[in-house]
């Protein structure tokens, strides 16, 4: 504001106007030296510049090398490549120490648990853990990781955005040596693993090296309202054809057949439709374009008819109205007390239903055009391991007990699937139970497919616009198609340069 | 507004100068108390330029790399600031920002004027309280006043429910959530913010207009309009420009209520630059793109606001 105050009042002088040209003249020339001054410097120094001597991934360097195994950080082991779990006595060799754990606000339920259990195993070890709200985590974890003062365990999110740049930057651990010494690989999808695996400059995910596990699945599936089903006379749906019928009957009975909730832009467009599209797309086709496979492209068949099943059910009133003015958590509290028929949602909706009514309501996966289980869901939200953490093995026996089958019960207390002991734990009521099956059904013989919005890092909002739009009549399925996959590969080149 | 006054003593400083120049001791006390006083400006600067002026040169090297914030960064010259002027999502959000400039700006310092220009006429008993309670919605916390407006816009909220007691039942909707209302829903929520503010100011500056150019007005038969024309606005020129900057400067950089009600939708209908810039910087992580949309920003503001005092200074 400043220089305009005094540039352009002029003087009452007689003289004024040969004075404020002159000052104006100055002006001009201070702009231009200082515009010459910093683009010198803009072209000087790249920003991020301080890892640009060593190639990409080879930054970290796992901290903890001593090449001959010997102690380190007051006499602990090396825990870089692990083959038995972490003990209490490994531990102990650290002395006194604190473990840092920055997680999703949604996981403090079950740390509070864990947290007094792990410092009774491991007395040494006080565990300082920060919850911060899923996008405030999201948009700070990367960061906190590069400084100095990394967290030493953090959860993640999968996608290039995340994931991929922490990879790049080398700032998790690898985890294939954690998974097989705690024994995660048995009854687990293998596609729900493949999410997490990264090359190694963190450009392409599918295969390769683990970096992150998972402690509790959360499939993408149907909730549905016991009692209205029956009033309508309906089961349970089994699969899409069954669901259609069903929001039929609803929408003739006067019920509002979907609850939604949809003010940020989600879920509608990601979520909500991730569904419909896993019903009518090959998961395999869907897993190729997420992780960007060459020539890959959202333009299918299957994801056609997801997308004119999706615009027949909103032109048909099954979301009712008002939906984009309703923010989600308002949708899940209006479910919960009764409102609407179905739920369309993540596994993790269920402990705010369930608390309200633990055996009123019912979740269901649905069986695909295919015939199979297939959903959009993952092993959990990504536990990573700091690659500079100096105190790695605690970190390791952090999440060891997270994962392991005596602390299950405990997610299940909570509502959650724990990915350890599915089969094992008992369930909080019968929309658990229901969980639980689904759970069952999808980890014994079914398909996780990836959240579409790990595409691209803007394909969150590309999806959530282009829903809104496409139910709302101003745009039809081939601009949608043509939108999605033009946002793809535009990403795909900035990927490639 | 010091470099304001400064200006003002210009001429006076230039006379004791001259002065000077017959008495050299003089001089050199002057020249002497100059340095001083920039010694005492220096700590002020050196934390304007570490916090304010170094950040802003950073952001602005930042706009011609693509970089995620962490890893090494590539140059790409002018291909961030190609991308937002051929973008059409860019584009529109520009637009957006223009269209506030109306709902946080215009309309609010309209009806401050209006106010004020009632007031020179008709005494308004509890003319504090009043002042007070118009200017609470600048003191509350945005997303309070987001919260609460999301509420009232909201299907079941008492908008809804006015409409339908009058039996406009057909008119009620989700406001914010109508691609066609959206926009000025949020934009209406700006004016409300504002209007306080302005109208604050206004009554303020009119306090200040003498008392006999009304009676000079009124002696020469100039009805209630023509007495605002000729003494009310013209003795407002101040706060006008002052009110006209603030508010065009929270409506281009409004991000708040937008982040807190509609976040950019329904499609894109209320996406704004400074939620493009926040989304660049934090969420995609494509900090280069972010940094350019912020230039474009501040470069806008900057003019945008020059053109205001260049129209409204004080002529003497």
């Amino acid at each position: 504001m400043a220089p305009f105050t005094s540039s352009i009042r002029t003087f009452t002088t007689s003289k004024g106007t040969s004075v404020n040209t002159k000052k104006h003249r100055r002006r001009v020339l201070t702009a231009l030296v200082s515009t010459a001054l910093i683009a010198g410097l803009t072209a000087s120094c790249a920003p991020g510049s301080k890892s640009e001597d060593a190639p990409p991934g080879s930054e970290p360097a796992a901290p903890v090398e001593p090449s001959d195994g010997a102690a380190q950080d007051g006499g602990a082991g090396d825990f870089s490549n692990i083959t038995a779990p972490v003990t209490p006595k490994d531990v102990a060799a650290y002395g006194d120490i604190t473990l840092s754990v920055w997680a999703d606000a949604g996981e403090e339920t079950v740390l509070e648990k864990l947290v007094p259990l792990f410092e009774e195993q491991y007395p040494n070890v006080t565990v300082e853990v920060t919850y911060k709200g899923w996008d405030d985590l999201m948009e700070t974890v990367i960061n906190a990781l590069d400084s100095n003062n990394p967290p030493d365990v953090a959860n993640s999110n999968q996608g290039f955005a995340m994931m991929g740049i922490e990879v790049k930057a080398g700032l998790i651990r690898p985890m294939d040596d954690f998974r097989a010494a705690y024994g995660m690989s048995e009854g687990l999808p293998e596609s729900g693993w493949e999410t997490m695996t990264w090359n190694p400059d963190g450009s392409e995910w599918g295969s390769g090296t683990l970096y992150a596990i998972g402690g509790a699945t959360q499939p993408q599936g149907l909730f549905y309202n016991r009692a209205k089903l029956e009033e309508l006379g309906l089961e349970p749906p089994e699969s899409i054809g069954d669901l259609d019928a069903a929001l039929k009957a609803a929408s003739e009975a006067g019920e509002l057949p979907i609850m939604l909730g949809n003010t940020d832009q989600y879920p509608l467009g990601s979520h909500v439709f991730g569904i419909v599209n896993d019903m009518y797309a090959d998961p395999a086709a869907i897993n190729a374009w997420l992780a960007g496979a060459e020539g890959a492209t959202f333009d299918t068949p299957g994801t056609r008819e997801a997308l004119t099943k999706l615009k027949e059910w909103g032109e048909s009133g099954y979301f009712g109205e008002g939906y984009n003015g309703r923010s989600l958590d308002d949708a899940v509290a209006a479910y919960a007390k009764g409102e609407g028929v179905f739920f369309l949602g993540g596994s993790f909706n269920g402990a705010k239903i369930s608390a309200e009514s633990p055996d009123g309501f019912g979740y269901a996966l649905l069986k695909a055009t295919s015939g199979d289980y297939a959903t959009t869901g993952t092993l959990g939200t990504p536990w990573t391991i700091s690659s500079k953490s100096k105190v790695p093995g605690a970190a390791i026996a952090f999440l060891g007990m997270l994962t392991s089958k005596d602390f299950a019960q405990v997610y299940a207390d909570e509502g959650r699937l724990p990915v350890a002991d599915l089969g094992g734990v008992t369930p909080t009521g019968s929309l658990q139970e229901s969980m639980l099956v689904a759970a069952h059904q999808l980890f014994e013989g079914g398909d996780f497919i990836g959240f579409l919005d790990w595409a691209s890092p803007t394909m969150q909002r590309e999806l959530g616009t282009n829903a809104q739009e496409l139910l709302a009549g101003q745009i039809d399925v081939d601009t949608f198609v043509a939108n999605v996959q033009g946002n793809w590969e535009e990403f795909q080149e900035e990927r490639k340069e | 507004m010091s470099l304001g006054h400064r200006d003002v003593a210009a001429p006076e400083k230039r006379r004791v100068a001259g002065r000077a120049l017959r008495s050299r001791p003089a001089t050199r006390r002057a020249h002497r108390l100059r340095t001083t006083a920039w010694l005492y400006l220096l700590p002020g600067f050196a934390f304007y330029g570490a916090f304010s002026l170094w950040p802003l040169i950073e952001t602005f090297q930042y706009s011609f790399y693509k970089w995620d914030g962490i890893t090494a960064a590539k140059w790409v010259g002018l291909k961030n600031y190609i991308k937002i002027f051929t973008s059409e999502d860019a584009l529109s959000t520009f637009a957006h920002a223009f269209t506030f400039i109306l709902f946080y700006a215009a309309i609010p310092v309209v009806v401050g004027l209006v106010i004020v220009g009632v007031m020179t006429r008709v005494r308004i008993r509890l003319l504090g309280l009043l002042r007070t309670v118009l200017f609470i919605p600048q003191i509350l916390a945005m997303v309070v006043v987001a919260v609460a407006w999301r509420w009232i816009y909201a299907e079941s909220g008492p908008i809804n429910a006015a409409l339908e007691a009058i039996g406009l039942d057909s008119w009620t909707r989700a406001w914010l959530g109508d691609f066609k209302t959206a926009l000025p829903a949020v934009g209406l929520i700006g004016t409300w913010v504002m209007y306080g503010l302005c109208m604050v100011l206004f009554i303020g500056g009119s306090q200040k207009i003498p008392r006999d150019l009304y009676e000079a007005a009124k002696l020469d038969g100039a009805g209630p309009f023509q007495e605002f024309m000729a003494v009310t606005l013209p003795g407002l020129r101040g706060e006008i420009s002052v009110a006209l900057i603030l508010t065009v400067t929270a409506a281009l950089r409004n991000f708040d209520i937008v982040w807190n009600t509609t976040s950019g939708g329904p499609g894109n209908a209320t996406l704004i630059p400074s939620y493009l810039i926040f989304e660049g910087a934090f969420v995609t992580r494509q900090v280069g793109y972010a940094a350019a949309a912020s230039v474009v920003l501040t470069t806008l503001i900057l003019l945008l606001t020059g053109g205001i005092q260049a129209l409204l200074r004080q002529r003497k």
